[in-house]
C-alpha cells in the first residue's frame, strides 16, 4: 500500500473486513502517523517563539543551558515553566514553586478525561507515552480525528500530532538558551514573562465568571505579597478561583 | 548572566518533581479510566478559572506592589509597558505584538527617565 493513501480510502477498504491482519494494522498505523504529523504543523509555529522566551529567560535568571532544556524535555509545558523560572528568580519556596505549577498544570486533567476513552486500546507502555505527550493542539486533533472516524489508529495519529510539538518545543528552548546567553541583563528581559502571561490570560478569559476569578486573586496577590514564604500567590488563586466558581453557579447559570 | 538564585541540586530536584507531578495529572484519566468513569462537573468546572486566577496572581505583583505601610507603589515603567501590552493583548490575542509592544515600551520609559 503507498505510504501517500488518505485515511479515508483505506477506512473504506478495510471497513468490511471481519478482520484486521497485522500488517494492515502497521502500515495504517504508521500512515495515520503521518497524517497526525501534517494535520499538526501548520500549529508548530505557534510554538517556536514561547520556547525561544523560555531558553531565554531561563538562562537570563541563571539557569544552565542542560537544565534548561531538560525543564522543557521533562515538564514539557510553556506556563507552568515560565512560572517556575519566575518564582526561582525572587527565590520562592520549593513548596510554593511546586504547588503553583501544578495547580497551572491540573487544565490536563481535562484533555485527559477527554482524551482516555480513545486512548483505551493502547498497552499501557503507550498509554504512559501518550500521557507525557499530551497537549492542548493533539487533544483537539486527535479528539476530533477520532470522532469522526472509527478506523483511525489511535496510537498511530495521537503521537504524530503530539511528537513533533515536543521536538519543536525542545528544539526552540534549545536555542533560546543560545541566544539567551548573548542578551545582557539591562534588557530587562525577565518583564517577558508577565508579557506572555497577560496574552495567555487574555485568551482565558472568556466569559464573566472567568474575569471575576483573575479580577479577585489578582489584587489578593498584591496584598499577599506581604504574607510570608510567598504563600499569598497560592492563596490569592485558589480565591479566584473559589469565587469564579461560586459567581458562576449562583449568578450566571 | 545573573548569579543563579537557586542551588543546581534544588533546580534538579524541582525538575524532577514538576515533572512527575505533570506526567501524574496528564497521565491520570488515560491510565485510570474504568476506575473513575468521567470528572465530576464541579470540578470540570473549578479547573477552568485556576489558570485565569494563578496567571493574574503572578502578574499583578510585578506591576503594583504594597509596602509595610499599605501604601500602593508603581514601576512606572512597568506599569505603562503593562497596561499598553494588556491592551495589544486584548486587541490582537498576539503573542509577539504584545512582546514587542510592551518591551519597547519599558526600554523606552528605563531610557528616558
Amino acid at each position: 500500500m503507498p505510504g501517500g493513501a488518505r485515511t479515508d480510502e483505506r477506512s473504506a477498504e478495510y471497513k468490511e473486513l471481519p478482520w484486521r491482519p497485522q500488517y494492515v494494522t502497521f502500515m495504517s498505523s504508521t500512515s495515520d502517523f503521518v497524517s497526525g504529523v501534517r494535520d499538526v504543523s501548520p500549529l508548530l509555529f505557534g510554538f517556536v517563539p514561547f520556547g525561544l522566551l523560555t531558553g531565554i529567560t531561563a538562562v537570563d535568571i541563571g539557569l544552565t543551558p542542560l537544565e534548561t532544556v531538560a525543564m522543557s524535555a521533562i515538564m514539557f509545558s510553556g506556563a507552568a515553566q515560565l512560572a517556575t523560572i519566575e518564582l526561582m528568580a525572587q527565590p520562592a519556596p520549593i513548596a510554593v514553586i511546586v504547588v503553583t505549577a501544578l495547580m497551572i498544570n491540573l487544565r490536563f486533567s481535562m484533555f485527559s478525561a477527554g482524551i482516555a476513552p480513545h486512548l483505551r486500546s493502547l498497552s499501557h507502555p503507550w498509554k504512559a507515552v501518550s500521557g507525557f505527550l499530551l497537549s492542548t493542539p493533539s487533544f483537539v486533533l486527535s479528539t476530533s480525528a477520532f470522532e469522526n472516524d472509527e478506523s483511525v489508529s489511535r496510537r498511530g495519529y495521537y503521537l504524530g500530532t503530539a511528537l513533533p510539538i515536543w521536538v519543536v518545543w525542545v528544539g526552540s528552548t534549545a536555542i533560546g538558551v543560545v541566544v539567551g546567553a548573548r542578551v545582557p541583563p539591562s534588557l530587562q528581559l525577565d518583564f517577558v514573562i508577565p508579557l506572555v502571561f497577560i496574552v495567555l490570560l487574555f485568551k482565558l478569559l472568556e466569559d464573566r465568571a472567568t474575569w471575576i476569578a483573575a479580577g479577585v486573586a489578582g489584587p489578593l496577590a498584591v496584598v499577599g505579597e506581604l504574607a510570608p514564604l510567598n504563600l499569598g500567590l497560592i492563596v490569592a488563586s485558589l480565591c479566584g478561583m473559589a469565587v469564579g466558581l461560586f459567581a458562576d453557579r449562583r449568578w450566571f447559570s | 548572566m545573573t548569579d543563579a538564585p537557586i542551588a543546581s541540586r534544588v533546580v534538579w530536584l524541582l525538575i524532577a518533581v514538576l515533572g512527575a507531578g505533570t506526567f501524574l495529572i496528564r497521565v491520570s484519566f488515560i491510565e485510570l479510566l474504568g476506575v473513575l468513569e468521567n470528572p465530576p462537573d464541579w470540578l470540570e468546572d473549578a479547573l477552568r478559572f485556576i489558570p485565569a486566577a494563578v496567571l493574574t496572581a503572578i502578574v499583578l505583583p510585578h506591576i503594583v506592589t504594597l509596602d509595610g505601610s499599605l501604601t500602593v507603589s508603581i514601576d512606572e515603567g512597568k506599569f505603562l509597558a503593562g497596561a499598553v501590552a494588556a491592551v495589544v493583548a486584548w486587541r490582537t490575542e498576539n503573542m509577539l505584538a504584545t512582546i514587542t509592544v510592551g518591551m519597547g515600551v519599558l526600554w523606552g520609559v528605563t531610557f528616558l527617565l
